[in-house]
C-alpha cells in the first residue's frame, strides 16, 4: 500500500531473513529469568534424593493428614507420606516426561515433515493425509484412547504424545522446505547445478530449526500439563509414584481442611510453565527483531 | 444454489474423514491388551464360558470382518454394550450428553463475554499497561492446569459461600444452573487467553486497514466505525479460532467434569477408561471425534454465510 | 484576493519506527484555490501519501504532526482546523487500492449511504436514494442493482467509482486522491481521470492528486508540486514545470518518462540510485547524491523554495538546466 511504500527500506528484505544475517542483538531479559527458573527446577530434579527429607513412598499411617510442621514441611498425605518429599521427587517424573513429551514428537515430526517436503509426490501425500486424520481427532481424547490401549506408564504416555503431537512439527518443517524451494535465488542456484541437499542444509535447517526451537518451550508446557491432567484422571503415571497431577487429585477429597495438599503442587506446575513461557516468548521476540 | 452447493460439497468431503476416524478408533482399541471376554464373565470363568462369550462377541472372526461389522453397527447407531453395566452405549451417551452440552454452552458464552471486551480493549491500547496486564494474566492462565483452577475455585468460592455446590449436577433446573457456573468459569479461564489474543490481533489488523481509513475519511464517528467497520470484520476470525480450539475445549470438558463430578460424556470416558470398558471408550471417542468434525463444519458454514467474500460459485 | 481553499504550512510528520524517530514529511508548504487542481508527483518513499493522510489525520498511531492547516470553504472566513474537523466536512479522500479500501462486509450502496447520512441528518430512505444518485453521477450503470452488490463482485474500475461516490457523499469542497489510477488498467485509468475532471467542472470541487505518473498530472492538474525525500523541490503551473523544469530531479523524471514523440533510438534514462531512506536523510540538498549536476555547496544548502513568477524551485543551481526538455 502507498503508506507502506513510504516506510519500507529500499532493500526490501523479509524480516526473518534479516535476523539470521548481521545484527546480533541481545536476548531479552525475560529469557534469562525463564532459564533461571527452569534451571532451579532441573537442579531440584537432579538433587531430589539429597533435598527430600523422607522416602516419598514411606507410609507413616499413624501420622496421616498431618498439618505442616517442622517435621513435615507440607504435612502428610492420606497414607502418611511426607508431602514435601513427594513433591520433590515428583520433579523427577514431570520434568523428564514433559520435556521428552515435546522433544520426541519434534524429532519424529521434523523427520517426517522433511521427508514429505524433500521427496514430495506420494511420500508427501501419505504423510500429509495421515496428518489430517490425526489432526481431526481431538488431541487429548486420542491420547486417552491410546494410553488406554497401551496401558498406563511412562512409555505409553510418551508414545501417545508422540503419535499426536508430531503433526505440528511436520507441517512446520515441510512448510519451510516448500517456501525455500520457491525462493528465486534457490531456483537460480538449482538451475546453476548446486545440489539441493546443500541448499536445504544451508537455508532450510537454520530457519526451520529456529521456528521449532521457538515452539518447543510452549510444547513442553503443554506436554507437562497433559501429563498432569492424565495422572489427575487416573490414566497417567500409576500410583504410588509421585507426580504433580496425581498429588492434586489425591488432595481433592481433603480440600476443606488440608487445602495445601492440592494447591501447592499446582503452584509448582504453574512455576514451571511460567519459566518455560518466558523463555519461549523471549526467544520469539528475539527472532522477530 | 450457490451457497447450498457449497454446504453440500463440504458435507460430502467429511465422509472419507469420518470413515478414517472410525477405522482409527477401531484399530486403537483392537491393539489393547486384555481379554474382553474375561472382563465380562469374570475371573472365575471356565474356558467353555469364555469361548461362548467370545463367539457371541464375534471376536474369533478375522479382523477385517470385525471392522466391517463394527462399521455397519456404527452406521445404524448401534455402539455396542458396555462391558460393565451391559447398558447400550448409545443410551449411556444419550444420558450424559446433555450435561456436557450445558457445560460447553455456558463455557463458550463466558469465554466470549470475557474475551471480546478484553480483546477489544487491548487492541485499542496496544503496548500500554492494560495490554501488558491482560497478556501477563493470560500467560499465567495458560500455565494453570484447569483441574487445579477448578479445585481452587471450589476452595475459595464454593466452600466458603455455599452458593455453588462443590460437585454434581443437581436435580432441578435451578440446581443445574448453580452447578454449572463454576465449571463453566473454569473452562472459560482455560480458553480465554487464546481468544483474547486472536481478537486483539484481528482488531489491530482491521483498524489499520484501508477501508477503515475510508470510513474515517468520510467523517464517521468512532462508535459507528467500530460497529459497522471494525467489529463486523474482526469478529469472524475469532469465532473461527474458537472452533479450531474445540479439541482443546472438549478435553477441558473431560477434565472439568471429572473435577466437579458432572455426569457428562467427559466423566463418562474417564470412567470407561478406568474400568477398561472397550465398547464405551469406542463410543465416547467416536462421539468426540464426530463433535469436532461437526464443529469445524458448522464454523466453516457460518463463516461462509457471514463473509460475503467466500466464494460460493464453482 | 480571496483566501485559498486549503493552506498547509510547514507540515511535518514524525513517525516512530522501532526505536528511531523518522520524519518522512519534512516542512511542506502548499495551497490550493477553490476548484483548483494540484498534482503532487514523486517516487515511492517521497512522503506524498503521508502528506494527504496528514491533512485528514489518517496516520498510523504514534505519529506526530506539526505545522498548520487552514481550510476556508466560505469566503471571508479563515479557520485553522484540525484533521478531525475537516473529515467528511469539506475534505474527502480516495485511496489507491479500491479492493482494500472498501469495507468487504458492506454493500456498496450502504457504504455510500453512510457518508450521506453523516453529512446531513437524512432518514434511511433519503440516504439510500442519495446513494443511488451518487453512484449514477460517477457513471456506474444500473446504479440501483449495483448498490446491492458487495465490493468483491465489482471490477476494479467500478470499485474506484464507488470510492469516488463515497467520497462525494459528504459534499466535499476538496477531494484528495492518493494514486487513484495506479491500480487500474490503462483504459480504465482514462475513464476515471475523465470522471474526476468532469466532477471538478460540474461541482466546482478542488483536487489534490498524488501520483508518480507524470501523464496523469499532465492531463488533470493545472499546478504541479514535485516532492522528493519529504520536501517539495519544485512547484508551479503544469505547463511551466513540464516544459521548463527548474530542478534536476524534475528534469530527470521527465527524461525517464517515455512519450509518443520521444526518439525510439535514444535509450530511456532511469535515475540512478534509490531515494534516501527516511531514517538517514543526507545533509543539505537531499537529491545531491543522485544529481549529475551536484556541486559542493549543494551538500550544505538550506532547503528553501525560491519563487519566480509563480514558479518555485529549491535548487540553488537551476541554471544548469539551460535546455528545456520538451
Amino acid at each position: 500500500m502507498s503508506l507502506a511504500d513510504d516506510l519500507t527500506t529500499q532493500s526490501g528484505e523479509s524480516s526473518t531473513e534479516h535476523t539470521f544475517a548481521t545484527e546480533r542483538t541481545r536476548l531479552p531479559k525475560r529469557v534469562w529469568v525463564g532459564v533461571a527458573i527452569v534451571g532451579v527446577y532441573v537442579l531440584v530434579a537432579v538433587f531430589a534424593p539429597v533435598l527430600a527429607p523422607y522416602d516419598p513412598l514411606a507410609q507413616h499411617l499413624l501420622d496421616a493428614l498431618a498439618n505442616p510442621s517442622s517435621a513435615h514441611w507440607l504435612g502428610t498425605d492420606e497414607l502418611g507420606r511426607d508431602v514435601f518429599s513427594r513433591l520433590i521427587f515428583a520433579f523427577r517424573v514431570d520434568l523428564p516426561v514433559g520435556v521428552l513429551g515435546a522433544v520426541l514428537p519434534a524429532i519424529v515430526g521434523t523427520a517426517l515433515g522433511a521427508i514429505a517436503g524433500y521427496f514430495g509426490g506420494w511420500a508427501d501425500a501419505l504423510v500429509m493425509r495421515t496428518a489430517d486424520v490425526f489432526q481431526a481427532f481431538p488431541t487429548y481424547i486420542l491420547i486417552i484412547a491410546l494410553v488406554f490401549a497401551l496401558g498406563q506408564g511412562v512409555v505409553s504416555i510418551l508414545v501417545a504424545f508422540t503419535l499426536v503431537a508430531w503433526v505440528a512439527y511436520a507441517r512446520l518443517i515441510r512448510g519451510e522446505i516448500l517456501r525455500i524451494r520457491g525462493l528465486d535465488y534457490v531456483q537460480a542456484a538449482r538451475a546453476a547445478g548446486l545440489p539441493s541437499r546443500r541448499i536445504l542444509g544451508l537455508h532450510v535447517l537454520p530457519n526451520g530449526i529456529g521456528q521449532t526451537l521457538v515452539y518447543l518451550p510452549s510444547d513442553i508446557v503443554l506436554a507437562t500439563l497433559g501429563l498432569a491432567a492424565l495422572s489427575f484422571l487416573g490414566l497417567g503415571i500409576p500410583l504410588p509414584t509421585p507426580e504433580w497431577g496425581a498429588m492434586i487429585a489425591a488432595g481433592q477429597p481433603f480440600i476443606r481442611d488440608q487445602w495445601w495438599l492440592s494447591t501447592v503442587p499446582g503452584l509448582v506446575v504453574v512455576g514451571f510453565g511460567l519459566g518455560l513461557s518466558l523463555i519461549g516468548e523471549g526467544v520469539e521476540e528475539w527472532t522477530q527483531r | 444454489m450457490g451457497r447450498f452447493g457449497f454446504v453440500l460439497r463440504r458435507l460430502l468431503l467429511t465422509i472419507p474423514l469420518l470413515l478414517g476416524i472410525v477405522l482409527l478408533v477401531f484399530l486403537v482399541l483392537k491393539i489393547t491388551p486384555g481379554d474382553p471376554a474375561r472382563q465380562i464373565v469374570g475371573l472365575r470363568a471356565t474356558t467353555q464360558q469364555l469361548d461362548q462369550v467370545r463367539q457371541q462377541l464375534g471376536l474369533n472372526d478375522p479382523v477385517l470382518v470385525q471392522y466391517l461389522r463394527y462399521l455397519g453397527h456404527v452406521l445404524h447407531g448401534d455402539l455396542g454394550y458396555s462391558y460393565k453395566s451391559l447398558q447400550p452405549v448409545s443410551d449411556m451417551i444419550a444420558e450424559r450428553l446433555p450435561v456436557t452440552l450445558w457445560l460447553l454452552t455456558f463455557g463458550t458464552t463466558f469465554t466470549l463475554l470475557i474475551s471480546i471486551p478484553l480483546g477489544t480493549i487491548t487492541a485499542l491500547q496496544p503496548n500500554r499497561p492494560i495490554d501488558h496486564a491482560v497478556r501477563g494474566a493470560g500467560l499465567v492462565a495458560l500455565t494453570m492446569p484447569s483441574f487445579w483452577v477448578g479445585i481452587v475455585l471450589i476452595l475459595l468460592v464454593a466452600l466458603p459461600t455455599g452458593l455453588f455446590p462443590a460437585g454434581g449436577f443437581g436435580d432441578t433446573f435451578p440446581d443445574h444452573v448453580r452447578s454449572i457456573i463454576l465449571p463453566a468459569i473454569t473452562l472459560a479461564i482455560s480458553i480465554a487467553p487464546f481468544q483474547i489474543r486472536s481478537m486483539r490481533t484481528s482488531m489491530i489488523n482491521v483498524r489499520r486497514s484501508d477501508y477503515v481509513a475510508t470510513g474515517r475519511s468520510m467523517g464517521l464517528s468512532e462508535p459507528r466505525l467500530m460497529r459497522r467497520f471494525v467489529l463486523r470484520n474482526a469478529a469472524p476470525p475469532t469465532i473461527s479460532v474458537l472452533a479450531l480450539n474445540v479439541g482443546y475445549l472438549l478435553f477441558g470438558a473431560v477434565v472439568i467434569e471429572t473435577t466437579f463430578a458432572l455426569p457428562g460424556v467427559g466423566e463418562g470416558i474417564v470412567l470407561a477408561a478406568r474400568g477398561r470398558d472397550i465398547p464405551a471408550i469406542q463410543g465416547y471417542t467416536l462421539l468426540f471425534a464426530l463433535l469436532v468434525v461437526a464443529v469445524y463444519l458448522i464454523a466453516d458454514i457460518v463463516t461462509a454465510v457471514m463473509d460475503p467474500r467466500v466464494e460460493i460459485a464453482s | 484576493m480571496s483566501a485559498p481553499l486549503l493552506e498547509v504550512s510547514d507540515l511535518k510528520v514524525h513517525l516512530t519506527i522501532g526505536e528511531r524517530q523518522v520524519t518522512p514529511v519534512d516542512g511542506l508548504t502548499l495551497s490550493i484555490e477553490k476548484g483548483g487542481a494540484l498534482g503532487i508527483v514523486g517516487e515511492s518513499g517521497s512522503g506524498k501519501s503521508l502528506t494527504l493522510r496528514a491533512i485528514l489525520g489518517l496516520l498510523p498511531p504514534g505519529s506526530v504532526v506539526d505545522g498548520t492547516i487552514t481550510f476556508s470553504p466560505q469566503p471571508g472566513t479563515t479557520n485553522e482546523v484540525s484533521a478531525d474537523q475537516v473529515r467528511g466536512n469539506g475534505v474527502a479522500m480516495i485511496f489507491q487500492e479500491p479492493m482494500t479500501a472498501l469495507n468487504p462486509t458492506m454493500r456498496v450502496g450502504d457504504l455510500v449511504a453512510e457518508g450521506a447520512r453523516n453529512h446531513g441528518a437524512l432518514d434511511r430512505k433519503a440516504c439510500r436514494a442519495r446513494a443511488i444518485d451518487l453512484l449514477r453521477s460517477v457513471g456506474i450503470p444500473s446504479p440501483h442493482e449495483r448498490s446491492r452488490m458487495w465490493p468483491h463482485e465489482l471490477s476494479g474500475g467500478l470499485r474506484q467509482r464507488v470510492m469516488i461516490a463515497a467520497a462525494l457523499s459528504t459534499s466535499p469542497a476538496l477531494l484528495l486522491c492518493d494514486e487513484p489510477t495506479t491500480a487500474l488498467d490503462v483504459t480504465v485509468q482514462d475513464q476515471i481521470l475523465g470522471l474526476l475532471a468532469q466532477l471538478r467542472a460540474d461541482l466546482g470541487m478542488a483536487l489534490i492528486l498524488v501520483t508518480h505518473d507524470l501523464a496523469v498530472v499532465a492531463e488533470v492538474c493545472d499546478r504541479i508540486a514535485v516532492m522528493y525525500a519529504g520536501r517539495i523541490v519544485e512547484i508551479g503551473t503544469t505547463e511551466d514545470v513540464l516544459t521548463s523544469p527548474q530542478h534536476p530531479y524534475t528534469a530527470a523524471l521527465l527524461a525517464s518518462a517515455p512519450t509518443f514523440n520521444s526518439d525510439v533510438a535514444q535509450p530511456l534514462e532511469g535515475i540512478g540510485g534509490h531515494p534516501p531512506d527516511p531514517r538517514a536523510f543526507p545533509p543539505g540538498c537531499r537529491f545531491a547524491p543522485r544529481c549529475r549536476f551536484a556541486q559542493d555547496d549543494c551538500r550544505t544548502a538550506v532547503h528553501e523554495l525560491i519563487t519566480v513568477e509563480g514558479h518555485g524551485t529549491a535548487c540553488i543551481h537551476p541554471e544548469v538546466l539551460k535546455v528545456p526538455v520538451l
